[in-house]
């Protein structure tokens, strides 16, 4: 409860912020003869507003406590009446003005604080299309997709989670066209959350995953807002959260880790193209390495004979075996794309050189390996980077064909490779198949799957996804 | 949920363990890969050569010549699989027998009968069955290999190099073993390739060794082995393989060369086509149909070929643009394709006594009735068959030119 004395407030304030020297307090008269204390914390408000249009007409009218809020120039101001709204008003950045007589306060919004500003995004690059990223302030973020769907129907709806960090979640879609089972069970699942602290949109999904124990991510995340358009305007929901740059997107299906924003800005027929390649380049990095091993061991008869004679010239004088010599060539590409990423960036490009000499150069030339191992590991490696949303599947995928097939050869592979496909049929994402198009198989999905469809002919939504009733255009 | 997952997974890598053929693994540094096999028959035992590829640990370095990339092995054995394992005796590694494309047959155990001892390469699993099968004429298996004229890197691949060369002249057979196993089993008659060393003149001395400063030897597989059951009775030269291939309607391309006879086209012009001067065609496409009719007990065999080619060459300026010179350049080569076919024919029939062209295949499908009846005395049926040969010839287009260059203008007896 707030007290009418102001002395009081300030007291309590002070025991329950434990003294702590960023919160400030100033006590004025007001022309009213009023005393009133002005609570803040220091940092995350506009100093020169608070001044200039909060302090100034009080010290200059004569306002009465209860007309405050028809006097001040401030477009945010609301009455609150218990302490508790006082704290979290405080530590989401803003002012908090107390009157003597008086048993409630007035919360003025005045929040400004430092953050990064909106520029290029890092890890989604395209060549063509908008670059603009989010940023770590969700009120900065909301702005940016406001901007890009300037329609009454796109809604936010905001949570607060974590008992410590008390972090602003917000999920945003549009109505009538997001389907309104999925949006229930997503609120569903967000009212279970219990979390201490959230400092990235990554806890939360980590809450919203259908299958945790899977390698495969059921959410898709992006950090830019055109994406995350795109993805509402399907019918999916998007969840922001403050502090993260990046937005989680759901339901997700398979595909969607193979398409590009940027298949969408360049045109079909190239898109498509690229898609493909993106698509081979999946079943690449995740198979090449193994069905090498487990030819070179088992199949010596399914290499034809010149590849084999060269295979076998290059395999002379190499100490391991094949199993052991993809391995390892394996641990150390893990080992070098961690340390690059680790490193600051110009540290960064040195471990690449010195990596790429030793274990590519050198290690072939003192005969610690094939060099078509080597080609063999690089390839999968790079056919890895084209999809980087697919990275932790590929990394552990390519691990266990690997051991699949050194032991068992290509049997244990297509046996491995079923049981990837029966897991990948198996799951769901919030009620939509993985496998969207191709597993129940659906012909109008199928037109937007590795085909890149002209705009003109996408007429539907997503099947599951969207809700039933909406379209793209009536025809 | 996670344990009943886990539970599938384990159940299908163990009965992945169970279903495996593969006996385990072996690496590439524990083969050694064969690339062809010659097989004769010595002193009551097998003798089995074997080219084994020496895998050169640098293949960037093509400086060495092309004979040092393979080692030979001989060994003995009371059958083809024994001597192969006896290899091991006195070679550090365990043959790989898959990449084996060419299998060498010397003559004399040929004449003995390769089918009681060829079994091991079906019951085994490594051998290929696309492997070619060839007989060395007059010759042991060994004495024609490690020959290696050609650009290959392994005179084992120079060899089938040469023999799927064939679609490109037509004067050989390039049978396989699994085609052998079909026409031993429907015809009992199956005609295999044919290898011989011929000596060729030298032509660049300075880059040629010591030994060959005269003469080199190269490898020829111009011919056709024919085989009763599984012994070999006679060869076919590679004019009458040419019409063995028309007969059984294996040709693939090759040329066919014959001279246009003189002919009247009016009292004043006439084409010539003197002896010597020879109209090339390049064959295209090729279709024969044979039937086989019976009238009051007389068997005639009626074969029907039609060929689409290509003037290729002329030494005798012929001007095709005229459709009646055309017509009787086609008409003179189908009296050389009917030539070709009735010299095979009769080869056959008064030589080898021996139906290679699975003619009783096509009797049985035709008179399945009669032919249980004959079928016992065929051998002797077939010597004595009449045979009618149809050739059509189409010249579907010339070559570049439709003109020769040696016709002079204006020169009016040459048509």
């Amino acid at each position: 409860m707030i007290s009418k004395h102001v002395i009081e407030n300030k007291t309590k304030l002070t025991q329950l912020f434990h003294n702590s020297s960023d919160l400030v307090f100033y006590e004025l008269e007001t022309l009213a003869n009023n005393h009133a204390l002005i609570v803040y914390i220091d940092g995350l408000i506009d100093k020169r507003a608070l001044n200039e249009f909060v302090i100034m007409p009080l010290l200059n009218n004569d306002i009465s406590p209860k007309e405050i809020k028809s006097s001040i120039y401030l477009a945010e101001i609301k009455e609150i009446f218990k302490l508790k709204e006082v704290i979290s008003e405080l530590v989401n950045g803003h002012v908090v003005l107390f009157n003597e007589d008086i048993d409630y306060a007035y919360v003025l919004k005045l929040c400004q604080y430092e953050k990064r500003s909106v520029n290029e995004s890092s890890t989604e690059q395209v060549i063509k299309g908008p670059k603009e990223a989010f940023v770590e302030d969700l009120f900065t973020n909301k702005t940016l997709i406001r901007r890009i769907i300037r329609n009454r129907n796109l809604v936010f709806e905001d949570f607060v989670f974590g008992k410590q960090t008390n972090t602003q979640v917000s999920i945003v879609y549009i109505n009538g066209i997001v389907n309104q089972d999925i949006l229930a069970e997503l609120k569903a699942r967000l009212h279970k959350i219990n979390i201490d602290a959230i400092l990235d949109v990554h806890y939360i999904e980590e809450y919203l995953d259908d299958a945790p124990k899977s390698l495969i991510r059921t959410v898709y995340n992006t950090e830019k807002p055109d994406v995350l358009a795109g993805k509402i305007l399907e019918g999916r929901i998007g969840v922001l959260c403050d502090g993260s740059p990046n937005a989680i997107t759901l339901p997700k299906i398979f595909i969607e880790d193979i398409m590009t924003p940027e298949d969408y800005y360049l045109k079909p027929l190239f898109g498509t193209y690229l898609r493909i390649i993106r698509f081979i380049a999946f079943f690449i990095s995740i198979l090449l390495v193994g069905v090498y091993i487990s030819l070179v061991n088992y199949h010596q008869e399914m290499i034809p004979t010149p590849l084999l004679i060269s295979l076998a010239g290059q395999r002379e004088g190499v100490p391991f075996p094949s199993f052991l010599e993809g391995l390892i060539m394996i641990f150390f590409f893990e080992i070098m794309k961690e340390a690059g990423l680790r490193l600051p960036k110009p540290i960064g490009q040195t471990v690449t050189l010195i990596g790429g000499l030793v274990i590519g150069q050198a290690a072939v030339e003192a005969g610690l390996v094939s060099a078509i191992m080597v080609i063999i590991v690089s390839a999968s490696g790079i056919s890895e980077f084209v999809n980087p949303s697919f990275r932790d599947l590929i990394v552990m995928y390519r691990m266990i064909f690997i051991i699949l097939g050194g032991l068992f050869g290509l049997f244990g592979i297509v046996c491995g490779f079923i049981i990837m496909t029966f897991h990948l049929i198996s799951l769901k994402s919030f009620g939509v198949p993985y496998l969207f198009p191709i597993a129940p198989y659906d012909k109008e999905g199928m037109r937007d799957f590795l085909r890149r469809e002209p705009l003109k002919k996408l007429n539907y939504r997503p099947k599951y996804i969207a809700d039933k009733e909406s379209r793209r255009r009536n025809k | 949920m996670i344990c009943k997952k886990l539970s599938f997974i384990i159940n299908v890598l163990i009965l992945s363990l169970i279903f495996t053929s593969c006996a385990g693994s072996r690496e590439l540094n524990e083969l050694g890969i064969i690339m062809s096999t010659g097989i004769d028959f010595v002193d009551g035992k097998v003798l089995v050569t074997n080219e084994v590829m020496m895998p050169s640990s640098s293949p960037t370095k093509g400086t060495e010549s092309k004979s040092n990339s393979v080692i030979y092995l001989q060994h003995e054995g009371k059958t083809i699989f024994e001597a192969l394992r006896n290899a091991t005796l006195t070679f550090d590694r365990k043959l790989f027998l898959s990449h084996n494309r060419v299998l060498i047959f010397g003559e004399e155990f040929a004449k003995r009968g390769i089918g009681d001892y060829i079994n091991f390469y079906d019951y085994d699993s490594e051998p290929r069955e696309s492997a070619y099968l060839l007989v060395a004429k007059g010759a042991k298996a060994y004495e024609v290999m490690g020959i290696n004229e050609g650009l290959s890197d392994a005179p084992g691949k120079y060899l089938e190099s040469l023999v799927e060369n064939y679609i490109y002249t037509s004067k050989t057979s390039s049978i396989t073993l699994n085609e052998y196993n079909r026409y031993f089993f429907e015809t009992k008659a199956p005609v295999l390739g044919v290898v011989e060393r011929i000596e060729k003149r030298v032509i660049n001395k300075e880059r040629a060794d010591e030994s060959q400063k005269d003469s080199r030897l190269v490898l020829n597989v111009e011919g056709g082995a024919a085989f009763y059951k599984d012994s070999l009775i006679g060869y076919y030269t590679g004019e009458e393989m040419i019409g063995f291939n028309f007969i059984v309607d294996e040709i693939e391309g090759g040329l066919i060369v014959f001279e246009v006879p003189d002919k009247y086209i009016s009292p004043d012009t006439k084409y010539t086509g003197t002896k010597g001067k020879y109209t090339v065609l390049e064959i295209k496409k090729n279709k024969t149909k044979k039937d086989i009719q019976i009238d009051n007990e007389k068997i005639t065999l009626n074969i029907d070929v039609k060929v689409k080619g290509v003037i290729g060459e002329e030494t005798k300026g012929l001007r095709l643009t005229e459709l009646e010179v055309k017509n009787a350049i086609e008409n003179a080569c189908s009296e050389k394709v009917k030539e070709y076919i009735n010299m095979t024919l009769e080869k056959a029939q008064k030589e080898l006594k021996m139906d290679t062209f699975s003619i009783n295949t096509l009797f049985h499908q035709q008179y399945p009735d009669l032919w249980r009846s004959i079928s016992n005395d065929w051998e002797s049926i077939f010597t004595s068959i009449d045979c009618n040969v149809n050739v059509e010839t189409n010249i579907i287009r010339t070559g570049l030119i439709d003109i020769p260059t040696n016709i002079e203008k204006g020169d009016k007896s040459a048509y």
